[in-house]
């Protein structure tokens, strides 16, 4: 009886978490439709376009790679920039892991596999306001799975309207337009701000780098903006309660 | 050579994502890095941004660039509206009456 009861509140909890994922999907569908038809765009196979998105699993790092390969970086360049923009999940997997620290090794692997931006922001809510629930996982599981399916799916029909639309077209410029879209929320927090017009000018200041070195040195000086901008605003109203950014 | 990027890719990714909670990494991050790691994404997407706009064929251009009227009004679509798909079709749109007509 016991464990029937415990198997229900664990779907029950992996239902939630599908449930809480779900309205973030209309953010997730048409950038895994764009990453699709960038990455016919860009010369890759479908086969490689699809197994990226199962592989990396992290919507801007893929468009970057996209961005890194067709400008003919070293697959070494094209890595360590994936690897830097999506260091920042570094600070999910410390948030989380003192909920998941009795899991076993498997668990703890799906769980980090699947720990994204989206499926993040929405399951450690769940678990800050219920720290003691055995079976929270399943809530990340759900979130998760959720997530990546959608991926998938929005990936292979880009990938199909990617090879429908004539390369003449030129959609290399959308690259820069999506990333625009990920951007545009935080010019109106100022540390952010800083970081974006530092590294902005840095990447021109430095173009002329090889091996698109100037990217890593503009987001090393953004990053180190931001966070001065940060400290220096918190001096600046120390009794306001602001917090420099909200990932 | 582009199977070596994607695998090493996901490998750091995937350690990335693993690393407190496999227990990988020893002791906590400490305050300073973890706000730094708050403004990599923006910073990285800035970079590549002004890049790809700024940037034609290896120079800095500014005057007869048709990605930067296309560029700003998606952004100001952008900002209004907050939608992806209609702000890319905006720039592309712009991009492509600008090369064709003004130009």
């Amino acid at each position: 009886m016991a464990n029937n009861h415990s198997d229900i509140r664990r779907i029950d909890e992996f239902i939630l978490g599908i449930r809480h994922e779900a309205p973030l999907l209309v953010g997730v569908i048409p950038f895994g439709l764009i990453f699709g038809v960038l990455g016919i765009e860009a010369g890759l196979t479908p086969f490689q376009v699809m197994t990226m998105s199962v592989i990396i699993f992290g919507g801007a790092s893929q468009i970057i790679f996209l961005e890194l390969f067709a400008s003919g970086a070293s697959p070494y360049l094209v890595s360590s920039t994936v690897g830097v923009v999506n260091l920042r999940h570094a600070l999910y997997s410390a948030r989380v892991s003192p909920y998941f620290s009795r899991l076993t090794l498997g668990w703890k692997v799906i769980l980090s596999y699947l720990l994204t931006d989206e499926a993040y922001a929405m399951t450690i809510r769940r678990l800050e306001n219920r720290p003691h629930n055995p079976v929270m996982h399943y809530h990340l599981l759900g979130t998760g799975l959720c997530l990546w399916s959608s991926w998938q799916i929005t990936t292979f029909l880009g990938i199909m309207l990617g090879a429908a639309i004539p390369p003449s077209l030129g959609l290399g410029f959308a690259i820069p337009l999506t990333f625009m879209t990920i951007v545009v929320p935080y010019l109106a927090n100022w540390p952010h701000f800083v970081a974006i017009l530092v590294s902005g000018s840095i990447a021109i200041m430095t173009y002329h780098m090889p091996w698109k070195l100037n990217l890593i040195i503009a987001a090393i000086a953004g990053m180190l903006a931001g966070y001065l901008a940060e400290i220096l605003h918190k001096n600046n109203d120390a009794d306001k309660s602001t917090t420099g950014y909200s990932q | 050579m582009i199977w070596f990027a994607i695998i090493i890719s996901g490998l750091f990714t995937f350690l990335t994502r693993f690393s407190f909670i496999g227990g990988l990494a020893g002791r906590p991050l400490p305050p300073t890095v973890r706000a730094m790691l708050g403004y990599v994404t923006t910073a990285v997407l800035t970079a590549i941004i002004a890049s790809e706009v700024l940037i034609i064929n290896d120079h800095f251009i500014i005057a007869d660039n048709p990605q930067i009227p296309a560029f700003v009004l998606a952004a100001v679509i952008a900002l209004i509206f907050r939608n992806i798909v209609l702000t890319i079709a905006t720039g592309l749109l712009t991009l492509w009456v600008c090369q064709h007509m003004i130009y």
